[in-house]
């Protein structure tokens, strides 16, 4: 007894060794926004409606998709560019204001001046906001407020009831007003029907400080401010209440320059003291990030959540990502960092309790932001031991079960314990887990499973007990038991090496193996979800999960009946699951499951039934936890042991937005881009079209996978990590663009965006151009044939005149009266003088072969034809003699270029013969002779007294064969004393022409 | 010698005092002089408008209306940058016919029921009025068109030089706004949207 004492007074003594270390952090990463400008700021942080990032520097406006930074142009006239505030609108128009008043605003990817008749303020907008009636507000720094109604733009002053001119922050609430944080407070303004009202706030209403640089709602209705000098407070408006939460009263960390709520937290920028912590909720714990791992920016300019719940830190010289609160790391005690962490759990007054080589420790926070660490001796053990699970039971107790020393009973206040084991009952001495419900406990040993049964005076340490034995013998598979768990129904699952599952119920025990689809043999842990759901983490299988679902089969005879059917649901690398090897359960209050393996840790999500992994952003590289080392605590956060380091993940806090954001950029026909957001038909000169998209997820933007297929074109899904998709050549039809992305290499479940479109006919596809087309064909048709049938008419009545040109001088030629005259000319002769005969005889047959020489032709040389006239007039002249004179004036010149349609000229000199009486006394003189373009043939008028019959058709032949020939016609002039025949002769160029045309249409 | 070295001395610095005191006197009264003088100027921070001139223009498909009025009259105090100006809506000249301007006059502005337009207010940014120079600056205040208010701000440019300021302004004001609604029949004759412009002299007043 006396012993006993001494033993509880020397635990009692040595076993408090407690350590202030450091409070946990989150993990920051740093971006660079602009590597080629240097010194550059980021002062405000935006996000627009697809999600991307909108960065205002002091050195111009940034849009950041994740991958890189895009340089947006403001052109201002007074070439200020430091951007001071930002706002996307609820139309999804972005704001820009700069530091000297003027405004911007970017919409349809143009970004574009403030253009209104009022102009712009002169003073930093220091805030743009937009009230619940559309109005857009304005917050500058000395020029009070401005609004605008999208029609005109209106000033709040001093002479308006404004308490101050000095604006720092903006922003609206859900009833109608904007909130100002001034140099005199705060102040409420609303405009509805352009009328004004105003409410100012100041250290009067309670305030702690005039000066307010930030504002910000929160869930229940209350505006927290943040102020120059006295840190941050509360004003709930309805009641005109201020806040000033207990742990400010002595605010020493200067001006606030930032402020960004979370659900318990909310982060303090400032100017030269870093980030800080407020946890408003539960413990009212303040912690300094600055100067801790990873965080070292003094001064913090803006703070923003994305809608993924990443948050951007502003410091003047970095961009800084973080996962906030949902994730964090406690790494080290006094700057030594902990070292093979075995268990964990943590307790019902969040105290966190761990094992390592070392032994067993505890961990209590304090409101100012200190860790008090505490190691507890246990007497029995000595160095070296491994303590292998921690539990609580139900009466507060602390339970460790050890390798080889059984397990211990420790009172918390006093560090008092006991001890079971072999001694007491206990079959083995090495217990891997332990687990319980009320006063059952379950020990998971190397023989088997064992419950212990407490007694009614469990509230003492050394109570009574009852152990019970559960193995191979008795039910169980296997003796190798590395977790127990007694259900919710009352039903204990037990994890074993070797040989799968079992279960005990009210109607005994119950194997599951390869018959219920279990292919693992070892299982590691087993957890519950709030459903109900039994999970388990197999050792190289993934996790097996009993979704507590009664299965029902009909039964013919007996109706509706419950089957003892189980099922399992496996989930492996094919179904999400990251890696086989599960070392880790731990289900949470608010329907996650955490599954932790080697490199990393997933969430498996009740509601979504999907799995989100805590990615490298979130500061998660490796893990390496040892079993029984993940315990839910209290306020719902699961903490992990990793091997060097505590991972606290707030579960209730999931990502907001869980997968990439998939939206088009720009769309492109023939690098023309175009209105995307209704259907357009594009021409098929432009069938050349490019999709530039994005999936926005800022968690880890380079892990985003997208997937497309144009409808109409792919039959398969087409894999990519390029952000645009070109189609070059595109066939007219309809398309539509699948287009999906996802933050793995799965697309089942991912979101998907479409765009349809259609690419037009060519022109000579258009059914109009066609029915043109043929229309021209037949028009062009009917006009050649039309002009073929009018040339071979032509021709016709070309060759028929010929004919009857021919005819009319053979009829005079062969007309008796003719050859009458020359052969009573040529008797004549005979007599006289036969050489002249011959000549006679020779120029007649040289007249007649030269008619029939040429009357096939349409013309002839005008040097041909008086050869012909030549012949003609010797013969006449042998018979008339001085009577006739003929007179030819044609040069040698002339003669070769001129032509004429044969026997013309003849034909008129023979008429003048036959017309006129010759005499010698009055001969008949007939010249020919060019008059400029003329070729006139005159003779003098002395008709003979008894007429010859004239049929007229000499004269009419030649018109016409000049006509056909397209010679001017024939002009005919009789005076008193003369017959004048005037008509224009062929030049050599257009007997081409006539004598090809009559070739190409000539048909026979 | 009745006189000791004491009596002389007494007498002289008797009038060695007086000396003093007239000189305190003189100092005293000038620097009073001054103060008034400066308070006086200080007071003294009324421009009035010495010359100008408002001119309206109605852009209608079919037809332009420029009517002006010279007798635009008001003031703007430098110390606090308020000013009121007024003109008088039978005042103005110029329309195309005198029917127009009887129109004008009864139907539209209806200058017996509203006999003046008014606009009254402060210029937004700080103005150094001292100190001469050409200045782009915003007028914000109440404009009174046809008894209807609207609150507007207007951009004006001032150009300051010794003693004088000068205004020019060039404005938009819709009728629908000032609730003077345009018969159908003339709808191609009167724009909706009233160009103004305003050129006005103003002078330090003097009392």
């Amino acid at each position: 007894m006396i012993k006993q004492l001494i033993k509880g007074f020397i635990t009692l003594f040595i076993g408090f060794i407690p350590a202030i270390i450091l409070a946990q952090t989150p993990f920051i990463r740093t971006i660079e926004v602009d590597k080629t400008i240097q010194d550059i700021k980021v002062q405000e942080i935006v996000q627009d409606k697809n999600k991307l990032m909108w960065l205002g520097t002091n050195k111009g406006l940034y849009r950041y998709d994740g991958t890189s930074f895009k340089a947006i142009t403001i052109d201002n006239k007074n070439e200020e560019i430091s951007v001071t505030s930002l706002f996307c609108d609820s139309k999804g128009v972005v704001w820009v204001g700069l530091k000297k008043g003027s405004i911007f605003y970017f919409k349809n990817d143009s970004i574009k001046p403030f253009d209104i008749e009022e102009g712009n303020p002169k003073e930093t907008i220091n805030g743009i906001a937009e009230d619940t009636y559309g109005n857009i507000w304005f917050a500058t720094y000395g020029e009070g407020l401005y609004v605008w109604n999208h029609k005109n733009f209106y000033n709040f002053g001093e002479e308006d009831g404004l308490d101050d001119e000095s604006a720092y922050c903006l922003v609206a609430d859900n009833k109608g007003n904007v909130w100002c944080g001034t140099d005199a407070g705060i102040t409420a303004c609303s405009f509805l029907n352009e009328k004004k009202q105003i409410k100012n706030y100041s250290t009067k209403d309670g305030l702690s400080d005039n000066i307010i640089k930030r504002l910000i709602w929160d869930k229940n209705g209350f505006l927290w401010f943040g102020t120059d000098n006295f840190g941050i407070g509360k004003l709930y408006p309805d009641s005109n209440k201020v806040v000033i939460p207990e742990s400010f009263s002595a605010w020493n960390k200067g001006s606030v320059e930032s402020m960004l709520l979370m659900e318990h937290e909310v982060w303090i920028g400032t100017n030269e003291n870093g980030l800080i912590d407020y946890e408003f909720s539960g413990n009212n714990r303040i912690r300094n990030f600055y100067g801790n791992a990873g965080f070292n920016y003094s001064s913090v300019q803006c703070l923003f959540r994305d809608d993924e719940g990443n948050i951007w830190i502003a410091s003047k010289d970095h961009l800084a990502q973080s996962p906030g609160e949902r994730i964090e790391f406690l790494k080290s005690i006094n700057g030594i960092p902990f070292k093979n962490i075995n268990s964990v759990l943590v307790d019902r007054n969040k105290n966190v309790w761990y094992s390592d080589e070392e032994g067993l420790h505890q961990l209590s926070f304090i409101s100012d932001g200190t860790i008090v660490n505490t190691s507890f001796v246990i007497p029995k053990l000595k160095l070296p031991f491994k303590i292998l699970s921690i539990y609580q039971d139900a009466f507060g107790f602390i339970w460790i079960g050890t390798f080889d020393h059984g397990v211990f009973r420790i009172e918390i206040a006093t560090g008092k314990s006991i001890q079971i084991d072999d001694k007491k009952g206990l079959t083995n001495q090495s217990v891997l887990s332990i687990s319980g419900k009320q006063s059952t406990l379950w020990l998971a040993s190397l023989s088997g499973a064992i419950k212990i049964e407490l007694g009614d005076d469990a509230l003492k340490l050394n109570c009574a007990y009852q152990v019970d034995y559960f193995n191979s013998e008795n039910g169980l598979n296997n003796n190798f038991i590395y977790q127990v768990l007694q259900d919710r129904k009352g039903r204990v699952w037990f994890a074993q090496d070797g040989k799968g599952i079992s279960m005990l119920d009210r109607d005994g025990f119950h194997q599951f193996g390869e018959e219920d689809g279990i292919k693992a043999k070892t299982f590691y842990s087993i957890t519950e979800d709030i459903n109900g759901g039994i999970w388990f983490a197999s050792a190289n299988n993934g996790l097996y999960r009993y979704k507590n679902q009664q299965n029902f089969q009909i039964n013919f005879l007996t109706g509706l009946q419950k089957t003892k059917n189980y099922q399992f649901y496996h989930y492996d690398l094919s179904n999400g699951l990251q890696s086989l090897h599960i070392s880790g359960l731990c289900a949470d209050n608010v329907g996650n499951v955490a599954v932790v393996y080697n490199d990393g840790i997933g969430l498996f999500n009740l509601d979504s039934e999907s799995f989100s992994w805590l990615e490298e952003s979130d500061g998660i590289n490796t893990v390496d936890a040892d079993l029984n080392t993940t315990s839910l605590a209290p306020d719902g956060v699961i903490w992990v042991g990793a091997k060097n380091q505590f991972i606290e993940i707030n579960t209730s806090l999931e990502k907001l937005r869980k997968t990439p954001y998939l939206s088009f950029n720009i769309i492109t026909a023939l690098l023309d881009p175009f209105d995307f957001s209704i259907y357009q038909t594009i021409p098929a000169s432009k069938n050349h079209i490019t999709f530039s998209f994005q999936g926005i997820w800022f968690s880890n933007p380079t892990d985003v996978n997208y997937q497309y297929k144009m409808e109409g074109l792919n039959r398969d899904w087409i894999n990519t990590r390029d952000k645009t998709a070109t189609f070059p050549d595109l066939d007219p039809g309809r398309y539509t663009l699948r287009l999906r992305c996802s933050k793995t290499t799965d697309f089942s479940g991912s979101n998907e965006i479409i765009y349809s479109f259609a690419i037009a006919n060519p022109m000579y596809k258009q059914w109009w151009f066609t029915t043109l087309l043929i229309i021209v064909l037949i028009a062009i048709t009917w006009i050649f044939l039309k002009i073929r049938d009018q040339r071979v008419n032509f021709v016709q009545r070309l060759e028929k005149e010929k004919l009857a040109s021919q005819f009319e001088t053979l009829k005079n030629q062969v007309n008796p009266h003719f050859l009458f005259n020359s052969f009573n000319t040529l008797a004549n002769i005979i007599d006289e003088d036969k050489g002249k005969a011959i000549e006679y005889i020779e120029k007649l047959t040289d007249f007649f072969r030269q008619i029939l020489i040429h009357r096939e032709k349409d013309l002839i040389k005008l040097e041909e034809e008086l050869e012909i006239i030549n012949d003609y007039v010797y013969l006449q002249q042998q018979r008339f003699e001085n009577a006739l004179v003929i007179n030819i004036t044609v040069s040698e010149n002339q003669s070769r270029h001129y032509l004429i349609p044969p026997l013309a000229l003849q034909l008129l000199v023979e008429n003048a013969i036959k017309h006129n009486s010759l005499t010698t006394s009055n001969p008949l003189i007939i010249d020919l002779y060019f008059d400029y373009e003329f070729f006139v043939v005159k003779n003098n008028l002395q008709p003979k007294l008894n007429k010859e019959p004239s049929t007229g058709t000499g004269l009419q032949n030649i018109t016409r064969r000049m006509e056909m020939l397209g010679l001017p016609s024939i002009e005919v002039e009789k005076t008193e004393t003369h017959f004048i025949v005037k008509f224009k002769l062929a030049d050599k160029k257009q007997s081409d022409m006539i004598s090809i045309t009559p070739a190409l249409f000539v048909v026979k | 010698m009745p006189f000791n070295k004491n009596g002389q001395k007494k007498l002289y610095s008797k009038i060695y005092i007086y000396r003093v005191k007239f000189t305190l006197a003189k100092i005293s009264g000038i620097l009073f002089c001054s103060i008034l003088l400066i308070a006086f100027t200080k007071i003294n921070t009324i421009y009035k408008i010495t010359e100008g001139k408002i001119t309206f223009s109605s852009e209608a498909s079919f037809e332009t209306i420029t009517a002006t009025s010279e007798k635009l009259t008001g003031a703007l105090d430098t110390s606090n940058q308020k000013f009121a100006f007024f003109v008088s809506n039978s005042s103005f000249e110029g329309f195309n016919s005198l029917l127009q301007s009887e129109h004008f006059k009864e139907s539209y502005i209806e200058s017996e029921k509203n006999p003046r337009s008014v606009f009254t207010g402060k210029i937004i940014e700080k103005v150094p009025f001292q100190i001469p120079g050409i200045y782009s600056v915003r007028a914000k205040g109440l404009l009174n068109i046809h008894g209807v208010e609207q609150e507007r701000i207007i951009k004006c440019e001032l150009t300051i030089e010794n003693e004088t300021i000068k205004v020019v302004s060039n404005f938009s004001v819709y009728l629908v706004d000032h609730g003077i609604a345009i018969p159908r029949i003339v709808f191609d004759k009167i724009s909706p949207e009233i160009k103004i412009s305003v050129v006005a002299t103003l002078k330090q007043k003097t009392e």
